[in-house]
């Protein structure tokens, strides 16, 4: 059996503001995979792409060792879909979109979808049209949990919702993968959530996957630098060694553990040189904020 | 309240100068005037006043960002008063009185001061009526939250069959009779009371009721003693046989119900035009042609409803070649539907015209459907934005006059297979799109209804 769920090599895309790719991309089997990036990185169009909406101008993409768009009904078939951008409207109500969706599926689980519609707290008579926003993503939810899919993908799926919902979005997504097999590829901005629940990040930027693997591995490898120098003394970012702000002799900087770039800081005379643990959105905001002026 | 005004202007000014181009046209420029100044430039003027309005309120942005400002409602709703009758009346009086003055000064046969006022009194007391009907329309969307009432109901036929009467008004009511006079009576009191009514039009509009009855509605359900099986209501088939009767569904019952409407307000014209007038109104398979075609159109933008719905759609596991059958077939086999059952009521209450199947194949039916569905294609690559909007007008009235060309020069195989060529053309477009386009699946506007693609970014 593949061990990654979803392969991506060298994709490339234009589409207005974004210009994505070359990407190269895996996402293991069993894994809550968080891709994470700024606006306009290419998150939202790179999922586009892996589910069939628009074509890529480059590269391939594999799911379940499969081909996505020669086989895109059976990836389908297999994977669930959650966006806010979903609407359901056209259904007038809940149990219609229910009733609408159950028929593509021939392993609906009706039972997981009734205890799903009591834990999310929908009604099958609910008129769509008048659902919170965040009721609306828990029906999206639902649609994409009650087949049990293999790979759950999500776009910014807990955007709207309060925190005690997007406990229970991510408790269900616990559920979801625990038997080691299903895997989730989930993107969004809320980085706590991502660093608390994903064993595996990506951070894109400019379609470029900038930094990937395991969460614990990925947050480990950097830390925030602060130290002095002498009068006079300039340092240049470079592999390893990024400055995000300087006041006169006062450096903050980002170091990378495996660059071996703490010797060289030393040779560069860095006095009172203090290292701190970054959280996900410290290393997120140090990676991609650009270099505040002295 | 000027500030909301101008805004409006502004945002429509391309409309107001295609109107005032279009009404001076229709004035002087279009036809010699005749002494019973019967060439009414209302019908174009209808673009000044409520249209704007009317498309404004169903994309719902106008409202919404209203709805924040520091204005009350009732300035906002005497500024949409002022947009949609009193600026159009004031701009209609300069250029009915420039091309009155230049038709008295170098025309053949000068016209009379009263003659010239009367004539834009009569049209411009036309915009009143109509907007106070507007006011009583239901806010979009109320539909589908339960406020489409009886009282909506008679105001959407009154606004539809008032704009349909338009059409013979000055047979209908021909200054200075008394018939005229009784006109002008009613249409001012009609224009004061839509000055009053404005504010609560605004509210409605501005308003947030919907959401309060609805949060009350879905949270009585979570009442004790209302839980029942979670899963009713999701019985029965789904899947794409339910897309297709979902959308079916729903065009043919609004094309029956236009079916209804149109021939409903055609009989009651001919019947007032024959009690006032004495004579009848003539209506032949080429009016019922170019009225169709309005309709198929009608009945295609339903397709509308589901395209925006795309994201959605393309997340099943479902073929695009299935998905775009389903979204072609779905409006072609619902205009057959109406298109049979309009002929059969045509057959019915118009005997004298001897419409049946076959005349009506003959008067380029087909044709007319094929063309319809072109609003798939378009819809599912743009969305429903203005462009398209005016993309679609253009092609509906090119569609509109290729009829009666089809109906004197093809036969009816002909037309049968040229039809059947375009919607396959249209079916490989939708397509192609589905497969192809990143722009499909982006959030856009629909010009017609409040709600958008996207609701998230």
């Amino acid at each position: 059996m593949n061990d990654q769920v979803i392969e991506i090599r060298g994709l490339l895309k234009n589409y207005h503001a974004v210009h994505l790719g070359p990407l190269d991309l895996t996402v293991p089997r069993g894994a809550i995979y968080g891709l994470i990036g700024p606006n306009c990185a290419g998150k939202t169009t790179t999922i586009d792409l892996i589910y069939g909406m628009g074509s890529k101008d480059g590269g391939e993409i594999r799911v379940f060792g499969l081909d996505h768009q020669s086989h895109a009904v059976e990836i389908k078939r297999r994977a669930g879909y959650v966006s806010p951008d979903l609407n359901f409207e056209v259904w007038g109500r809940v149990g219609r979109a229910i009733r609408f969706v159950r028929g593509f599926y021939p392993d609906w689980d009706d039972a997981y979808c009734a205890q799903l519609m009591k834990t999310f707290q929908l009604d099958a008579r609910a008129r769509i049209a008048w659902l919170s926003f965040g009721a609306k993503t828990k029906l999206s939810l639902l649609l994409a949990l009650s087949h049990r899919p293999e790979l759950l993908m999500l776009d910014e799926p807990t955007i709207g919702l309060d925190a005690i919902s997007r406990q229970q979005v991510f408790a269900e997504l616990l559920k979801t993968v625990e038997d080691g097999e299903r895997t989730v590829l989930i993107s969004s901005h809320g980085l706590s959530d991502i660093e608390r629940f994903a064993d595996h990040v990506g951070m894109i930027k400019g379609g470029r996957l900038q930094l990937g693997g395991r969460m614990d591995e990925v947050v480990d490898r950097f830390r925030l630098a602060e130290f002095f120098t002498g009068n006079g003394t300039e340092l240049e970012s470079r592999d390893g060694f990024i400055i995000l702000k300087r006041d006169e002799n006062r450096w903050q900087a980002l170091l990378d553990h495996n660059s071996g770039i703490q010797d060289w800081l030393q040779t560069q005379g860095a006095q009172q040189l203090s290292l701190t643990r970054l959280t996900l959105e410290d290393l997120f905001v140090a990676l991609f904020k650009e270099e505040e002026p002295a | 309240m000027t500030t909301i005004l101008w805004d409006h202007v502004r945002r429509w000014w391309w409309l107001w100068l295609l109107s005032c181009a279009g009404c001076g046209y229709i004035v002087g420029g279009g036809r010699p005037l005749t002494p019973d100044l019967s060439n009414a430039w209302f019908p174009l003027a209808l673009y000044l006043g409520v249209v704007q309005l009317s498309m404004d309120l169903q994309r719902g942005d106008v409202p919404r960002v209203l709805r924040a400002m520091p204005v009350t409602a009732r300035q906002v709703g005497r500024a949409w008063w002022w947009a949609s009758v009193g600026l159009p009346a004031v701009v209609m009086a300069v250029i009915t009185g420039c091309v009155f003055a230049w038709a008295s000064a170098f025309g053949s046969r000068p016209i009379s001061l009263v003659a010239c006022f009367n004539y834009w009194l009569t049209n411009a007391l036309l915009f009143g009526p109509l907007f106070y009907f507007l006011t009583g329309l239901p806010p979009t969307g109320s539909a589908k939250s339960g406020r489409f009432t009886g009282r909506g109901c008679l105001f959407s036929l009154l606004f539809v069959g008032s704009t349909f009467t338009m059409l013979y008004f000055y047979r209908l009511f021909p200054p200075p009779t008394t018939r005229w006079k009784v006109f002008v009576a009613v249409a001012s009191l009609l224009t004061v009371a839509g000055w009053f009514r404005a504010e609560a039009f605004a509210r409605e509009h501005l308003g947030a009721d919907d959401w309060r009855r609805a949060s009350f509605a879905n949270a009585v359900r979570f009442l004790p003693g209302k839980s029942t099986d979670p899963l009713r209501g999701a019985e029965g088939k789904g899947g794409l046989r339910f897309l297709f009767r979902t959308i079916f569904d729903r065009m043919v019952l609004m094309g029956l119900f236009m079916v209804m409407l149109m021939g409903g307000a055609m009989i009651v014209v001919q019947f007032f035009t024959s009690a006032l007038t004495g004579n009848r109104l003539a209506v032949d398979t080429t009016t019922i042609c170019v009225t169709a075609q309005v309709l198929f159109w009608l009945i295609c933008w339903q397709t509308t409803k589901a395209a925006l719905h795309l994201r959605f759609l393309r997340t099943l596991p479902v073929s695009t070649a299935k998905l775009a059958g389903v979204l072609i077939l779905a409006p072609v086999t619902a205009m057959l539907v109406v298109f049979g059952f309009a002929s059969l009521m045509f057959a019915l209450f118009f005997p004298a015209l001897r419409v049946s199947p076959l005349t009506l194949l003959q008067g380029g039916y087909l044709p007319e459907i094929a063309l319809a569905t072109f609003v798939v294609p378009l819809v599912v690559r743009r969305g429903m934005d203005l462009l398209s909007f005016a993309i679609v007008m253009v092609v509906l009235v090119g569609g509109s006059i290729s009829s009666l060309l089809i109906k004197e020069h093809l036969s009816i195989l002909v037309s049968c297979a040229v039809s059947m060529f375009f919607v396959f053309g249209c079916f490989l477009l939708t397509k192609l799109f589905l497969e192809r386009s990143s722009e499909t699946y982006r959030p856009r506007k629909n010009q017609f209804a409040d709600m958008q693609w996207g609701t998230g970014r």
